[in-house]
């Protein structure tokens, strides 16, 4: 069966435009995938959003998808809320307070959404999670049709610094979506195979990037 | 084997809605005489209140419990209520409820304290001091709104597969459903008929536009109450016949106005 469209949802770790200003020597995996399988692939993704503002854009075409459709979402981080308008923040808190469970849950009911797409349009379907503890499914449901990485995006980029946890994070992540050439090279064998493979550890020196006495800022 | 009931949903499975009522067993008290029972379901709320007494629970069913619910009107938003306007009674839910998004209009409105139970306590500053706030709320989550019940059944569906329990969904609007009847099987069953349609063709004159008064418990006549005791049951036996709801039981809605409430 040959995929004829990719269609790509997400955050930094799949926005094209991540870090648009460096230059790789690579090619980042979501444009390989689309050489790779000679389809179409349709990107959606956008830094700093979260699976408030990718539900949005899957809404608008979940229900054309069929066997020919390859999807892989990004589950990022749930409270990245995309407010209707800059507002006051008793306001922004009063909307968060109302659907405070809701939020809390999105991983999980987004992705029960997707594999109910996966059943339903007999589409193919990848999940990445940034983090797989808000997974409620994790990979109990994988099949032919939806597989779900069992592990967290996040850990991964993190995991590529040598002696990460000696070592401060860095304050802006010079990697083409958080990710080394060597860990592009598994997310493409990962959505290909669509079986899990572990990202590569401990093989970046992260003194060339500037430090961040606190924390790692993702986009 | 079943051996315990967990209800979520509106007045459709309310056993505590203070409406005149006909004396006949409900559909719940006769699911209550069989197994271990839990009913979480209140008048005037939707799936948006219920979720959250359900995200408390749902990892420890088993194949030994049933859960059955009642997917209400996806509009139909638990506003959150500041402390300073809690009395903690029955009242608050009703209270934040009264509140609406119109889709069209893209404001909030409310609804009129004197057309429903909200007479005594209806406290019109809250509504009047956050119409912004829950205005605000809405345009930001509306897609998810919109979409809310898709997402609460396919979440459903799956912890049917993951927590082997049974689950069994009614609609209040069944065109609200991504999912249908497609996916139907021993442990997981969507009802085909919407709750408003049955409701509405107990009546051989419903009238135009069609509003319901009456004192029918759960907007169901007792002759329902039972087909919806015997879908649940047949679900749980794993007979795959459904009996249909009746119609035409009653002749006209005892009173008419220009719009149907659910309490």
């Amino acid at each position: 069966m040959t995929i004829k469209r990719v269609w790509v949802f997400g955050d930094s770790y799949a926005d094209p435009n991540d870090n648009l200003g460096i230059e790789y020597n690579f090619i980042p995996w979501h444009q390989r995938i689309e050489k790779a399988n000679i389809s179409r692939v349709k990107n959606l993704a956008k830094c700093s959003t979260g699976p408030h503002y990718s539900l949005k854009e899957l809404y608008k075409c979940y229900n054309k998808f069929t066997k020919d459709d390859h999807v892989i979402f990004i589950i990022s981080g749930r409270d990245r809320i995309e407010f209707y308008t800059p507002a006051d923040i008793s306001v922004t808190d009063y909307a968060y307070k109302t659907f405070e469970e809701e939020i809390d849950t999105f991983t999980q009911k987004c992705e029960s959404f997707l594999y109910i797409i996966s059943r339903l349009q007999q589409c193919k379907v990848t999940v990445f999670l940034l983090s797989v503890a808000h997974s409620y499914m994790k990979d109990r449901l994988n099949d032919d049709l939806f597989y779900l990485h069992n592990y967290s995006l996040m850990s991964a980029s993190n995991e590529e610094f040598i002696n990460r946890k000696e070592n401060k994070y860095p304050r802006h992540d010079l990697r083409k979506n958080h990710f080394s050439k060597e860990n592009h090279d598994i997310m493409v064998d990962i959505i290909q195979t669509r079986t899990f493979q572990p990202f590569k550890k401990n093989f970046v020196d992260p003194t060339p990037f500037e430090q961040d006495q606190e924390k790692f800022i993702y986009d | 084997m079943t051996k315990r009931v967990w209800i979520f949903g509106d007045s459709y499975a309310d056993p505590h809605w203070e409406k005149e009522r006909y004396v006949h067993e409900t559909w719940y008290e006769m699911l209550a005489k069989q197994y271990g029972y839990k009913n979480f379901a209140m008048a005037g709320t939707g799936a948006h209140y219920s979720m959250k007494e359900f995200y408390r629970r749902y990892k420890q069913f088993n194949e030994e419990d049933l859960v059955v619910w009642v997917l209400s009107g996806e509009d139909r938003i638990q506003f959150h209520l500041p402390d300073k306007f809690r009395t903690n009674n029955r009242g608050d839910i009703n209270l934040v409820h009264e509140s609406y998004w119109d889709f069209k209009r893209q404001e909030v409105l409310f609804k009129d304290p004197t057309s429903c139970d909200l007479v005594d306590n209806f406290d019109e500053s809250f509504h009047k001091t956050h119409k912004d706030h829950m205005s605000f709320t809405m345009k930001t989550f509306e897609k998810e709104v919109i979409n809310s019940n898709k997402k609460n059944e396919s979440f459903l569906y799956t912890i049917s597969r993951i927590q082997k329990c049974k689950i069994c969904i009614f609609f209040l609007n069944y065109d609200n459903s991504y999912i249908k009847n497609s996916l139907n099987d021993d442990s997981f069953y969507i009802h085909p008929r919407g709750f408003e349609r049955v409701s509405e063709e107990e009546y051989s004159d419903p009238g135009l536009p069609y509003y319901e008064d009456n004192k029918r418990n759960n907007h169901l006549s007792e002759a329902n109450h039972k087909i919806m005791y015997n879908i649940i049951n047949n679900f749980v036996q794993g007979i795959h016949e459904m009996p249909e709801f009746k119609q035409n039981l009653l002749e006209e809605p005892e009173r008419k106005t220009d719009r149907f409430i659910y309490d």
